[in-house]
């Protein structure tokens, strides 16, 4: 009983609450992600108890994933990677004057998914992190294929648009130094080019400024941002009622979130691209997918937040992060005096259970915390709307300075904005280009590596039974609707 | 000036009907998929100069093997896409035709895509204050807002970029005329 009562004493409460509302405030912002939020925070919560300090983190983490929703929802700009797979359909239903209420279902779901996924955390993470624990090199080159074809197959239109998509952004990703050779590819002798394009910066530009580019080629009307036509009133109890109709939705990609985000490396973008991608392939309007349906909120935004629950499995278990998040966290827990692995339940146990229950209790408080959010970010789209394209002209440029402060990644931006632009107007399906860059240095590394232990031999790539499992999947992947057609016939 | 106009581009093929919108299917997949090969083209010209990678004897895949990988399949898409243009007669509208690009809105287009170029350049000179009050002053103008208003609304906007990204986020802009 010890650490509810300390989880729930002021001294933890309050710096609790300004986390969280300071990791709405940048997870809303275009261009400071969820992880740029941790990272800030943690000089802050040097000088706290480690029960306070991870509260924080957990705070900020978890709101911020959900803030980046509500840029991704009203400007079809992801706040967060993980906010992604949100837009397909939040947009649209903004577009169609449904914004406060993709947003208020978003809201709910998110904290549900967190709630879900600290369950799942807290009852299953034992085995799961110990599965997660015997994938190698080929597992985790699968796994990143399976990504990539989620990605390709969800996209709308043309399949092979999308997959050429992916296999761009794979190419992107192969930018910078060779990780095992240190030699430099497609640098053109550039310094700034040696680390690789900037993930955020071209996420901005091909999100953000194709919009605004999009947005400012057509007549003065054409310049109206959808969102502002509507009372933008969290309707929270109309979002409530339509998550309890779809509360199979919710537990179901909630699952997956948490499965996904205990794969380490794959965090909460993948798990709310993959959930969002099964809802699809699974729902009998999988072809209205796309245009602003509730499933299409539902599964991204209960994954996304519930993942972050599975991200812990590894990091706090096995000491493994389970995405740039919980990396930066297993460095503070170090900070702190606190070393994560299986002996931290024992040593630490009132600890680990307090962050459980803190854990629980940012759901509730996310509610409340993000009602206010939305309310006060609607007051920013309240502006006229040509003021609001300028402002997030500026926002994405200085966002996409503020990652690495680098003039050059202004630049990267610019011109992934253009590619988006272009690609929108021959459509090519941006989604699938924005994952291949994310898993371009995993696929591209374990297969090497996997390559390499083998001498050259791809047949362990097919014969390990998780590796077959993959396999297995991207095949329903990408057959699934004509298995289901099949299917139907037969019976 | 004409070129302001609201009405819809046509006297390029290029843009007709509709602008990019109105662009066919046929064109579409036609100038993807030139750019798919020549982009593949272009990895394995370029790629070609990157060193093997060789460990005791032994031949490993190395730098050039995932991008020569990713070009292959890019090329043969590539191809797909050119053959399937060409194969395909009938031409059809893409899904974007009604997204219409107007003369005014491309003009817009550019000076955006310019007025990013420059901003860099212009905080450099100016400094990171008067630039980006400048530089949301030009943009509101552009997308319709009186200019008196543009600079109040700028002025807003650039004192609250300031406060959170300087002030708060300590993130180093050059300063110029404003050393606080």
């Amino acid at each position: 009983m010890t650490y509810l009562l300390t989880a729930l004493h002021p001294n933890v409460l309050i710096p609790l609450l300004l986390s969280m509302f300071f990791g709405i405030f940048v997870g809303g912002m275009p261009g400071l992600t969820a992880t740029m939020a941790v990272a800030l925070i943690i000089p802050i919560t040097y000088y706290m108890p480690p029960l306070t300090a991870l509260a924080m983190i957990l705070g900020a983490s978890f709101s911020s994933i959900f803030a980046g929703d509500i840029p991704a929802t009203f400007l079809r700009i992801p706040g967060t990677p993980a906010s992604g797979a949100a837009v397909l359909d939040g947009f649209e239903m903004t577009k169609k004057g449904k914004g406060a209420l993709a947003l208020s279902l978003d809201l709910i779901c998110s904290a549900t998914g967190g709630i879900i996924g600290v369950l799942l955390l807290i009852l299953v993470a034992p085995p799961l992190a110990k599965l997660a624990l015997k994938f190698t090199n080929y597992e985790y080159f699968w796994l990143g294929i399976f990504g990539l074809s989620m990605s390709a197959v969800l996209s709308r239109g043309n399949l092979m648009k999308g997959l050429s998509s992916a296999l761009l952004g794979l190419l992107i990703s192969t930018i910078g130094l060779d990780i095992t050779t240190g030699y430099p590819r497609f640098t053109f002798g550039t310094i700034e080019l040696m680390d690789g394009i900037g993930f955020i910066p071209a996420m901005i530009g091909l999100f953000g400024i194709s919009e605004v580019l999009k947005r400012v080629q057509g007549t003065e009307k054409d310049l109206e941002l959808p969102a502002i036509n509507e009372k933008i009133k969290p309707s929270l109890l109309t979002a409530f009622k339509i998550m309890i109709k779809k509360f199979f939705v919710v537990i179901k990609s909630a699952v997956i979130g948490t499965f996904v985000g205990a794969l380490p490396g794959a965090g909460a973008d993948i798990a709310a691209w993959v959930s969002y991608g099964v809802e699809k392939k699974t729902s009998k309007k999988s072809d209205e997918f796309g245009t602003g349906v509730v499933e299409g909120v539902i599964a991204p935004t209960s994954a996304n937040n519930a993942a972050l629950g599975g991200t812990w499995i590894p990091a706090l278990v096995f000491g493994i992060p389970g995405d740039t998040i919980t990396a930066i966290v297993l460095g503070a827990m170090l900070m702190y005096g606190l070393r994560p692995g299986p002996l931290i339940f024992q040593e630490n146990g009132d600890l680990v259970n307090g962050l459980f229950f803190i854990a629980i209790l940012i759901q509730f408080l996310l509610v409340i915390v993000g009602y206010f959010g939305i309310r006060a970010y609607t007051y920013f789209l309240k502006m006229k709307t040509s003021v609001v394209l300028a402002a997030v002209i500026i926002f994405s440029i200085i966002g996409s300075y503020a990652i690495r402060n680098s003039y050059f990644d202004i630049y990267i931006m610019l011109i992934f904005g253009l590619i988006g632009y272009l690609f929108e107007k021959i459509d090519v399906p941006l989604a699938p280009m924005i994952l291949g860059i994310i898993l371009g240095p995993m696929i591209e590394n374990n297969l090497r590596v996997g390559l390499t232990k083998t001498n050259g031999s791809l047949i362990p790539f097919f014969t390990r039974p998780i590796s077959i499992t993959f396999i297995v999947l991207i095949f329903l992947v990408f057959f699934s609707s004509y298995i289901f057609r099949l299917l139907k016939k037969l019976f | 000036m004409d070129i302001l106009n609201n009405e819809v581009i046509n006297s390029p093929p290029f843009f007709k009907r509709g602008g990019l919108g109105g662009f066919t299917m046929k064109v579409k997949d036609l100038s993807y998929g030139i750019v798919l090969v020549i982009i593949s083209i272009f990895v394995f010209i370029y790629g070609s100069n990157f060193p093997e990678f060789v460990v005791r004897g032994n031949r490993l895949p190395g730098p050039k093997f995932f991008p020569f990988l990713i070009s292959f399949l890019l090329l043969i898409f590539g191809l797909y896409f050119i053959i399937r243009s060409l194969l395909i007669l009938k031409t059809s509208k893409s899904n974007n035709s009604v997204e219409k690009v107007t003369k005014k809105g491309l003009v817009r287009v550019i000076a955006v895509i310019i007025g990013i170029s420059f901003y860099v350049p212009l905080i450099n000179l100016i400094g990171f204050k008067i630039g980006t009050f400048v530089f949301s002053t030009i943009m509101m103008s552009l997308f319709g807002i009186k200019i008196f208003k543009s600079m109040l609304y700028s002025l807003i906007l650039t004192i609250i970029i300031v406060i959170i990204f300087e002030k708060i986020f300590l993130i180093p802009f050059p300063q110029k005329f404003f050393p606080f």
